[in-house]
């Protein structure tokens, strides 16, 4: 009696680290792991269009494009936040995340309040950006970039 | 079959051809073959401290092309001035749905870099020129637009 309820945790412990080591790889899959976000901030923060890329700053090349990106206004301060689940894809010496933020038809201010790559496991990384009004243009933003950054 | 006939019955075939192969009237302003794409910025740094690549976006503004590395020629030009040049297919140039973009990476520029032009040549010359307002570009990202006519 007493050696099988000890028998029934051990399976109980097992099953729980098979769950534990599973969860992992499906939560990176998932692209939970890693999550682009930017936030911008104005009445013309709507219309800005925004995408994310993977770019090779040693040729211009990009190397990968998320556009599937899932905006949400906050309700604290109004700003609209865009999230983007990271594909699994392992950037070279080079190659960074970035943001183009074309804001050329807005109908009102844009500003970047925050761009940064959230991390599940491990530490966010934020880019450098600045507080001007980005109505009737289109910029870059970089993360992981030593300047840039 | 006399001269007029034949003379005749050879438009009409060169038409159904042309109409056949989908040619345009505007295919012979150069659309049909391979035209360049020339942007100029001002600055005295050197060619090695920036990358340049040329792009075409759509309006969502997903990649639909971009300029193979090794096909991109700078060349510096009198007065503190870098041309770079790249080829563009034609069937980027032959789009209206798209907008041809000169990328800029002047992060480690060590110098003034500010975009001076942006032009479309095509076989029979100038096809689309799009002057740009100067910004300091160091320490930044920048790109130049031109929007197809």
């Amino acid at each position: 009696m007493r050696f099988s309820r000890f028998r029934s945790l051990r399976l109980g412990v097992a099953a729980l680290c098979m769950v534990g080591a599973l969860a992992v790889p499906m939560t990176a899959s998932a692209g939970l792991l890693e999550q682009l976000i930017v936030e911008l901030d104005g009445a013309g923060a709507d219309d800005a269009i925004v995408t994310y890329s993977a770019v090779d700053v040693g040729t211009g090349h990009v190397v990968a494009e998320v556009s599937d990106l899932l905006p949400k206004w906050l309700p604290l301060g109004g700003l609209l936040r865009l999230v983007a689940s990271i594909p699994n894809i392992v950037l070279g010496t080079n190659q960074h995340w970035s943001v183009r933020v074309d804001a050329r038809f807005a109908s009102g201010p844009v500003r970047v309040k925050q761009f940064k790559l959230f991390r599940l496991l491990g530490k966010d990384r934020y880019a450098k950006v600045h507080s001007n009004d980005l109505a009737g243009s289109c910029e870059w933003f970089v993360l992981g970039d030593e300047v840039g950054e | 079959m006399n001269h007029v006939k034949r003379h005749a019955l050879l438009a009409g075939l060169a038409l159904v051809t042309a109409a056949g192969l989908g040619l345009e009237p505007d295919d012979a302003r150069g659309g049909f073959v391979s035209s360049a794409l020339v942007g100029v910025l001002d600055t005295a740094v050197p060619a090695s401290q920036l990358t340049v690549t040329f792009r075409a976006v759509d309006q969502s503004g997903k990649l639909v092309w971009e300029a193979d590395p090794a096909d991109v020629q700078a060349a510096p030009l009198s007065g503190a001035k870098l041309e770079f040049k790249s080829t563009v297919p034609s069937e980027i140039t032959a789009r209206r749905d798209v907008e041809l973009v000169m990328w800029i990476y002047a992060v480690k520029a060590r110098g003034s870099v500010s975009p001076s032009s942006l032009k479309l040549e095509g076989r029979s010359g100038l096809a689309t020129e799009t002057t740009v307002a100067p910004k300091e570009l160091k320490g930044l990202i920048g790109e130049v637009i031109a929007v197809p006519k």
